[in-house]
Order: structure tokens, then C-alpha cells, then sequence
């Protein structure tokens, strides 16, 4: 359903100016892609959903699990309770039909602005 | 000044001078006995329900902006009961009986339609759920109609009969189900508050919410401190930093949920229609603009805009269903921001610190809830306990495992 974007596509909140810290060599895949140029919902998920996945294959987890041994009400706050900030936060992201890295993104909630993008521990898998 | 069409009628005659503003414009005193943060539509209809069913009328409403600017007056107005999970069937079952009643009851237009809701399935097996759905509703009180294609294609002939990737099996008719004007609700409880004695008090946003040996004594404002042996947090859209004035971190997480309107055209779609496979749902507002959306944006986002992807996937999937509205203008879009629950189901509880209460996390689905959630709002600040038909809603229903997860998704905030 979704289409491969043509080249000259822009990110549409930062222009063609859009600061990337961790180009992606994939075939395709351009650098403005990391992020909000076309796949936000779709090629990039968030990493909160496949976080078991990252940090399986040795990626640099930004949520750190407890323990298995932790209390109940630790598990239960890893799971379900966010900080959910209004402004500046870090999150990795999936770039699933793309070169299947894992990119580490700090990013301005409130202004879509992108601040770093770094490939976490393992790059491209 | 009580409002009927005689009154209208009257005002016409002599140059509308007559009319007077809705609601006072009070100064904060420095105490009440209940303070509500937030003058949305869940918090004004909290405030009205404290003063009309419990009699508190030393309250106020504080709101940061002006009364009704957050989603209240950005969403695309649905009203329906059609839940299937204990928790939220009798909660929206509740509501729409509210609604049903709220125009005598507040003496305000807010141009409640019950023009009917056509949830649409594609197969077999999704005609069985749908099937399993109205029986719910059904055994709650409500209604529902299975129509199969011929009947839906009788209701709405403009739709794609011929896709095959989504083929029209037939749809859940829910005929109260509709749509209302969502600022005349705002509109109407605020007013119909604020003549039963509650302070409406705009521009005043809470900074700090006080707190001694784990009870709440009042909050700090912008236009000074208000004290208050109990306090509502009725923000939805803000719910974690409000929240976290109070130490609290919630399971909350915003996000993006982006709507559209096309210029105004005449009267073509009669019902609200929803189609789930293509995450779009669309209906015709009174002054005949399409109003329709989609589905999250599914990162966390306080931006109030969304971006393009999901718009081009909400056209895609209205032209997938009706190539009728091709040629309408998109007049504008806007994205409303979203407490996100894990479960995709509200909170309307206590919170740990005594006289402080939570109404928050209504997902996508705060507006048609807005009578019943200060409904229940006001019963839990009045009297402490949960009112019955939330008492599902508890803030600490995540650790238990009782969760409220209608689409089934599991228990991630951006999956529902």
C-alpha cells in the first residue's frame, strides 16, 4: 500500500536542513528518511513496542527493564506509567522496511524538532 | 435569562440588546471546597453535576486558557454506546442517556443528532464479533442492527461495493448513536454551572498543587493560591504534567490524533460511518462540512499537528470507500493531543494523596463521554467513592491485570 519515496522528497517539518547524526548506508534509504519524512507510522516504529526485540539483539536499551526478580509494582511501572514529557525526550526507533536499524532519536515533543539521531550499539541488523 | 425560541423571538424584534453575557466573570477567592483544574468539557460537566447532584457550589473551575479551548472544541463530536467490555458498556450507556436529556437539562442547544452509527465489516469472522457486539449492547440497554450488504447498501449507496480488498459484508447499525455540536456542550455546561454558583475562572493556570502529609491543600495558580480540601485533575491532553505537580507519574502517553473538514456542501452523508479496516470514519456536520480522521499518529507528540503520512492513509482510505468525495476541499485539519492509555480505556479514580482525584486517559473517545465522566467525576469527589458505572476506571488496574482493552491490542499505549 505504502510507496518508496522519490529523492527530492523533503521533510516536511524541517527542510531539506533536517540535522542527522547517523547516516544510513541501506540502498534507498536516504538520511532525511530517519524520521519525519514519509514512513513516521509506518517503516519507523516506535521502539517502546519492540523493545524486547532491541534489547535481544544487544541494542542499547533506553528503557531498562527491571529485573526479573523486581517487585510486581517495578514491573508495573516499567510496563504502563511514562514521564511522557512535554518537550525534549529520547526514544528508539525501528526502521523496519528499511535498513533495519536502530536509531536512538532525541526530539522536542511539542515542536516535532529533531535534536540528535544516533545508530544505538550493533547498527544496522 | 432562561433561553427559548419565544426569547429569540423577542431579542429579534428588539435588536438583540437584551442579551447578557452566559457566565460571570469571577475573581479566585482564596478558598472553595473543591477546586476542578481543567474547563473542558469533563471538567465544566464535573463542576455542574457537583453543584446540581451534590449540592457543593462553593467550587471552581480553573482553566489556563479560555472555557472549551482544548479537545473539547477539536474533535469530530461522535456520540455513540457501542462498547462491548464490562467497564465501558454501562459507563457509555449511562452517557448516552445523559445526552439524551441534555438539552432540557442545561437549557442550551447543543444540537444532539441521533442520526445513526454504521460500523462496517468485511468477513465472515468480522461479522461474527460485530454480531457478538450488538448483542452487548443489546443486554446493556441499547441498541444495535445487524444489517447485512443489501441494508447497508439501502443506507449509504454511495459506498464501493466492488472493492475486493475490503469487500462490504454489512454493518452495525447503532441508531442513537450520532453526533452533537461539541462547543455548545462546553458551552452549556459552563453556563448552566456557573448559574448554579460555581466560578468559572479563565486564565488562570495551575503552576504547583500543595500537598501536606499526603493531603491536598490547595494549588497554586497564576493569579495567586487557592486553597481547597479537594482537588479534580480533569485535564486530558495535559494529564502527566498536571499530575506530576503533585509527584504523580501516570500511565499516560500523549499522542497525535489528526482530523479533517471539507468545505460545507449539501446534505450527503446521514449517518456517521466508521470504517474500521481502513482506520476512517466520517459524518456530515449541520453546516455540511465532511468531518472525518483517522487513526494515531503513534509517536508521542504534544505538537497539536500531525504529519503527513496519516493524512495521505486518511484519503486514501476515505476514496477507498466512497470515490464520491474526491472532489470535496479539505478545508483544514488538526490534531488533538491524546491521553493515551495502556488499555485504551479512562481513569476517574482517587490518587494516592487524599482529596486529590484523577479524571484522565479518554484516549480518542472523551467527547461523547463528557456528561457521564463529570457525572461520575462529581459522584467520587462528593462522596469518595467510585460511582457505580465507573467503577471499573481505577488508576491502579494495570498492576492488578484488570485491564479494559476494548480493541484487544494489549497493553501499549499508541496500539489502541
Amino acid at each position: 500500500m505504502r510507496k518508496a519515496r522519490a529523492a527530492s522528497t523533503i521533510c516536511i517539518d524541517h527542510g531539506p536542513s533536517f540535522p542527522f547524526a547517523a547516516p544510513c548506508r541501506a540502498v534507498g534509504c536516504l538520511r532525511r528518511e530517519y524520521f519525519c519524512q514519509d514512513e513516521a507510522a509506518g517503516s519507523f516504529i516506535l521502539a517502546k513496542i519492540l523493545r524486547g526485540e532491541a534489547e535481544g539483539r544487544g541494542a542499547e536499551p533506553l528503557h531498562h527493564a527491571p529485573k526479573a526478580d523486581a517487585p510486581a509494582s517495578a514491573w508495573d511501572d516499567y510496563l504502563h506509567n511514562r514521564d511522557n514529557p512535554a518537550g525534549v525526550t529520547q526514544d528508539l526507533w525501528f526502521h523496519e522496511q528499511g535498513c533495519a536499524s536502530w536509531l536512538k532519536v532525541t526530539r522536542n515533543t511539542v515542536t516535532h524538532e529533531i535534536l540528535a539521531v544516533e545508530a544505538v550499539a550493533g547498527g544496522a541488523a | 435569562m432562561r433561553y427559548s425560541g419565544f426569547k429569540v423571538l423577542t431579542q429579534g424584534l428588539f435588536g438583540n440588546r437584551g442579551w447578557k453575557p452566559a457566565w460571570r466573570d469571577p475573581a479566585p477567592k482564596a478558598e472553595y471546597d473543591a477546586i476542578i483544574i481543567g474547563g473542558g468539557g469533563h471538567g465544566l460537566s464535573t463542576a455542574y453535576y457537583l453543584a446540581k447532584n451534590h449540592g457543593l457550589t462553593n467550587i471552581a473551575v480553573l482553566e489556563k486558557g479560555y472555557l472549551g479551548s482544548g479537545n473539547i472544541g477539536r474533535n469530530t463530536t461522535i456520540v455513540r454506546a457501542n462498547y462491548f467490555l464490562p467497564g465501558n458498556s454501562e459507563f457509555y450507556s449511562h452517557s448516552l442517556k445523559l445526552w439524551e436529556g441534555l438539552e432540557s437539562e442545561l437549557n442550551y442547544n447543543v444540537m444532539h443528532s441521533q442520526r445513526g452509527l454504521i460500523n462496517l465489516f468485511h468477513s465472515d469472522g468480522q461479522r461474527d464479533a460485530f454480531a457478538r457486539r450488538g448483542n452487548a449492547m443489546i443486554n446493556q440497554g441499547d441498541d444495535a442492527i445487524l444489517l447485512d450488504r443489501d441494508g447497508v447498501r439501502e443506507l449509504l449507496p454511495y459506498l464501493d461495493y466492488d472493492n475486493t480488498r475490503f469487500p462490504i459484508y454489512g454493518g452495525l447499525l447503532h441508531p442513537r448513536g450520532g453526533t452533537a455540536r461539541h462547543d455548545a456542550v462546553a458551552w452549556g455546561y459552563a453556563r448552566a454551572a456557573d448559574r448554579r454558583g460555581v466560578d468559572l475562572i479563565q486564565n488562570c493556570e495551575v503552576t504547583g498543587i500543595d500537598v501536606q502529609n499526603g493531603r491536598v491543600t490547595g494549588v497554586q495558580t497564576t493569579r495567586g493560591a487557592i486553597r481547597a480540601k479537594k482537588v479534580g485533575i480533569v485535564v486530558a491532553g495535559r494529564s502527566s504534567q498536571v499530575a506530576a505537580m503533585a509527584g504523580l507519574r501516570l500511565p499516560i502517553e500523549s499522542h497525535i490524533l489528526q482530523a479533517f473538514v471539507t468545505e460545507g456542501l449539501k446534505p450527503v452523508i446521514d449517518h456517521v460511518i466508521s470504517f474500521g479496516m481502513g482506520h476512517f470514519y466520517i459524518s456530515q456536520s449541520d453546516k455540511g462540512g465532511l468531518v472525518f480522521g483517522g487513526d494515531l499518529d503513534f509517536y508521542a507528540s504534544y505538537a497539536s499537528r500531525g504529519n503527513l503520512p496519516m493524512v495521505e492513509h486518511v484519503m486514501e482510505a476515505g476514496m477507498t470507500l466512497m470515490p464520491m468525495i474526491g472532489r470535496a476541499r479539505v478545508l483544514r485539519s488538526w490534531g488533538g493531543i491524546m491521553d493515551m492509555s495502556p488499555d485504551g480505556s479512562p481513569i476517574i479514580d482517587r490518587t494516592p494523596i487524599e482529596g486529590l482525584y484523577l479524571d484522565c486517559g479518554w484516549n480518542y473517545g472523551g467527547f461523547k463521554a463528557v456528561p457521564a465522566s463529570g457525572w461520575c467525576m462529581a459522584h467520587l469527589m462528593a462522596t469518595g467513592e467510585s460511582h457505580e458505572v465507573a467503577r471499573r476506571f481505577t488508576l491502579n488496574r494495570f498492576a492488578k491485570g484488570h485491564l479494559i482493552d476494548e480493541e484487544g491490542t494489549g497493553s501499549q499505549h499508541n496500539l489502541h
